[in-house]
């Protein structure tokens, strides 16, 4: 397939320190929490936490959340997303949260995200931070850490693969290959 | 999956194991301060009972509840079925309501298998006469499975009266295709004939149920039971009741509920650390959000196309595992 | 399998020492037909020797035979010992004396007393005075539905475990079909024959006689032998579809015996017994002697 690297492995270490030390000076470590996104988010966020951990004295929680319970899109959907569990074992009440997510696209899974986090409790803070954004959002949703800026055709897809679950650390582009053929 | 849940003999295994991994997911939600998810906002239910229920009927409310649908539930006394309506007549009536399910409970065999041809709805059968049981039989399984982590090979006796049984019917059947080696137990007089046919063995005694991994008790019922088909409960007791004596310390022990203390099961091991029985009523809950859950998202009446189009999240970049 | 002998109770006693001299003895099973010398020692046969070859020992009563024949005793499998409730027509202990007198060495005795054998403290407590009373082993069956009624089965599981040999509701047909499968269905569990008095009420109605030319004659309602051919018929199907095992008690008709042969035929586990009257009386007794004494609740037949 035809598909471009936009961050090798090296890449990608460096710009989760990177967001890492500016989760830190913007929120000054204190009452924090890491919570990732299934199923890719999830492994970046426990890649930032470990950064945090470093950096920051006191205990940073860490969880994982699945939101297909809180999909927008359930009823239109012809096959069923793939249920991973969700591990969110502190409170959340008081604490700034920073939802954690492999890519920024129209925003639908970050407002499923926030939603599914509340019901965990109600955090002071709730921040964003993604490795990717490559735009085209249909919901008034931002990131507050950005990994890389990647302007995309809506034609194309970005795929963020990461050792843990695809053997390797990178982030392409390549043409979706429904759209190709359409 | 089908649209409908009547029978567990529509199930593969497969189909089984994905509702049971959908239950472990709502297990956690269920343990969560707020025991809700959006997943079926704006979608109705309907709870259908033509029989008396408190655990069943209870937990699929529960479980709709829970999923954030809308629930309606009707129950026979007082509904239009005891002014005569005809159970099609009804189905049709409700249908105006566009329900995404119907849950139901007959006194008659095949009742929700009807249902769902008349109706578009996603039908679950909640109990239909003395046929099928199905959510009970994948909460049983689910209960067990999170005891001993794989149902593979167990050894199940099923005790009591399995004639007038529609949860021994479906747990016969849901535990042989999970792997399970399924042994009958009780008096002749309560075993249905020819029974060995769904694949399980038949004794008439509980010796040798001490190989057993899991029992399962049957509720007697003993309002129509006695001087006909047992003798008396004494005797039954006397035969088949499980007590300390009989349920090793390695054993689990079952039962749908409600308890016949002192007569199915001796008091003793109703609260013993063998009894899975309040894991069942826990069980049911998670296990038919699970049910209605898969059957009611994803296969939605929607083109494909609608999905790659309206439902941005669908898109596999943002959270699905992808093609190589 | 479990021996018929642990059902049976009798009197502790001091077993016989007997010598029977010169009798002529008579064995189908071994084939024995002749003159012979039997010792029995601490009551069983120990030797079979020639006529008057053999000596008795030390103690043994000694029986001359001469001009009398030897069998191996009678069971009756359908005794009524009357006892409880009816104790003046018959005993443990007059009904065992008989039976021994008449060469009897076992019987069973029917529940069809007052109260019915129906519970297993009943059986308990006959077993008990069977031990102090009974002169021959004497087995007791207990009812198959409670009081006879013919609708709810007795404990017979546990009945079965007090030591009731069978089951019969004697005296009585179990009119309801589904109520006789239970019982044969429960009969996997309980063991124990089903023993059946068999008669169709609806077809014996008033009937006091076998139906034919002489109660036509006698203006005597009649019993049809159909009433009983046709009740073994249904009740040996079932047994048949069961699995289980019924005994036709206290057959009368023709048609009755071809009903059994054709149920054993089909692989169906029925036996049947009859009795002497039955055998050797026919409703001509009641035409020749006119004599209502013969009248018997099952008909003699011709």
């Amino acid at each position: 397939m035809d598909q471009k690297v936009v961050l090798d492995r090296e890449d990608m270490r460096r710009t989760l320190v990177r967001i890492g030390h500016e989760i830190v000076e913007k929120t000054g470590g204190r009452d924090l929490a890491v919570v990732g996104i299934h199923r890719r988010g999830a492994v970046i966020a426990r890649r930032i936490h470990e950064h945090l951990t470093e950096l920051v004295e006191q205990p940073v929680p860490i969880g994982d959340l699945d939101i297909s319970f809180y999909r927008d899109d359930l009823a239109l959907r012809r096959d069923q997303p793939v249920v991973h569990s969700s591990h969110i074992e502190f409170p959340a009440e008081g604490a700034t949260v920073v939802l954690v997510d492999d890519v920024l696209y129209t925003g639908r899974t970050v407002r499923a995200g926030i939603e599914a986090l509340f019901d965990y409790g109600r955090p002071e803070r709730v921040q964003l931070a993604v490795l990717a954004d490559r735009g085209h959002r249909e919901l008034p949703i931002r990131p507050d850490y950005v990994g890389k800026n990647l302007p995309t055709a809506r034609a194309e897809r970005v795929n963020v693969r990461v050792e843990e679950i695809d053997g390797v650390d990178e982030v392409t582009i390549a043409p979706n290959p429904a759209e190709v053929a359409a | 999956m089908n649209k409908d849940l009547l029978s567990i003999e529509d199930l593969t295994r497969e189909d089984i194991e994905h509702i049971l991994d959908r239950a472990e997911s709502f297990a956690e939600v269920s343990g969560r301060a707020i025991k809700k998810v959006p997943t079926l906002r704006g979608r109705t239910v309907i709870n259908l009972f033509y029989e008396a229920s408190t655990r069943t009927s209870s937990s699929f409310e529960l479980a709709a509840k829970r999923l954030s649908a809308d629930l309606v539930s009707i129950k026979a006394a007082g509904s239009a079925a005891d002014k005569g309506e005809s159970l099609k007549d009804t189905v049709q009536t409700l249908s105006a309501y566009d329900p995404a399910a119907i849950v139901i409970r007959s006194p008659h065999v095949g009742a929700a298998a009807l249902v769902a041809r008349w109706s578009a709805a996603a039908v679950v059968n909640a109990g239909d006469g003395k046929h099928e049981h199905p959510t009970q039989a994948l909460l049983d399984l689910y209960a067990v499975r999170r005891r001993v982590g794989s149902l593979e090979g167990l050894k199940i006796w099923i005790v009591g009266d399995v004639l007038h049984s529609r949860v021994a019917r479906s747990n016969i059947l849901a535990f042989r295709r999970m792997g399970c080696e399924v042994t009958v137990c009780g008096p002749p007089t309560l075993i249905p004939r020819d029974v060995e046919s769904l694949g399980c063995t038949v004794r008439y005694s509980l010796e040798g149920s001490s190989r057993a991994d899991v029992i399962y008790a049957l509720r007697m019922q003993s309002e129509r039971m006695e001087g006909s088909f047992v003798p008396s409960l004494r005797e039954y007791a006397a035969r088949f009741q499980i007590d300390g004596r009989r349920l090793g310390p390695h054993q689990i022990l079952m039962h749908p509920g409600p308890v016949n203390r002192g007569v199915e099961l001796a008091a003793e091991v109703i609260d013993s650390p063998q009894a899975l029985i309040v894991a069942q009523v826990e069980a049911g809950v998670v296990v038919r959000m699970a049910v209605l859950y898969v059957l009611l998202a994803g296969g939605g009446p929607s083109l494909a196309a609608a999905g790659e189009a309206g439902g941005a999240m669908a898109r596999p970049a943002e959270s699905e595992p992808q093609p190589a | 399998m479990t021996e018929a002998g642990e059902f049976l109770e009798r009197r502790e006693g001091v077993d016989a020492e007997v010598l029977i001299r010169g009798a002529h003895l008579l064995d189908p099973r071994s084939g024995l037909d002749g003159p012979g010398d039997v010792l029995v020692r601490e009551g069983r046969i120990a030797v079979l020797g020639d006529p008057c070859g053999l000596e008795a020992p030390e103690g043994a009563e000694i029986v001359e035979g001469a001009g009398l024949h030897a069998f191996p005793s009678f069971v009756d499998p359908h005794v009524h010992l009357r006892t409880p409730g009816r104790e003046d027509e018959e005993d443990l202990d007059s009904g065992t004396r008989a039976a021994a007198a008449g060469g009897f060495g076992a019987i069973l005795a029917m529940p069809n007393t007052d109260p019915v054998i129906d519970s297993a403290p009943l059986v308990r407590s006959l077993r008990e005075r069977a031990r102090s009373e009974a002169r021959v082993p004497c087995g007791f069956l207990a009812a198959i539905s409670r009081g006879q009624a013919g609708r709810e089965l007795t404990e017979m599981a546990e009945l079965r475990d007090a030591g009731a040999v069978a089951f019969s509701d004697d005296g009585l047909p179990v009119q309801r079909a589904g109520v006789l499968r239970q019982a044969l269905q429960y009969q996997r569990l309980a063991g124990g024959v089903l023993a059946l008095h068999e008669e169709d009420p609806s077809l014996s109605g008033t009937g006091v006689m076998h139906e034919g030319p002489v109660s036509a004659l006698l203006g005597l309602a009649g019993i049809p032998s159909i009433s009983e051919s046709t009740a073994i018929a249904r009740d040996a199907a079932i047994a048949l579809y069961e699995g289980g095992r019924v005994h036709v008690q206290h057959l009368s008709a023709a048609e009755s015996v071809a009903a059994v042969a054709h149920a054993k035929a089909l692989g169906a586990q029925v036996t049947a017994e009859v009795t002497p009257h039955h055998l050797t009386l026919t409703e001509e007794a009641l035409n020749n002697y006119y004599l209502y004494s013969y009248r018997h609740r099952l008909p003699g037949r011709g």
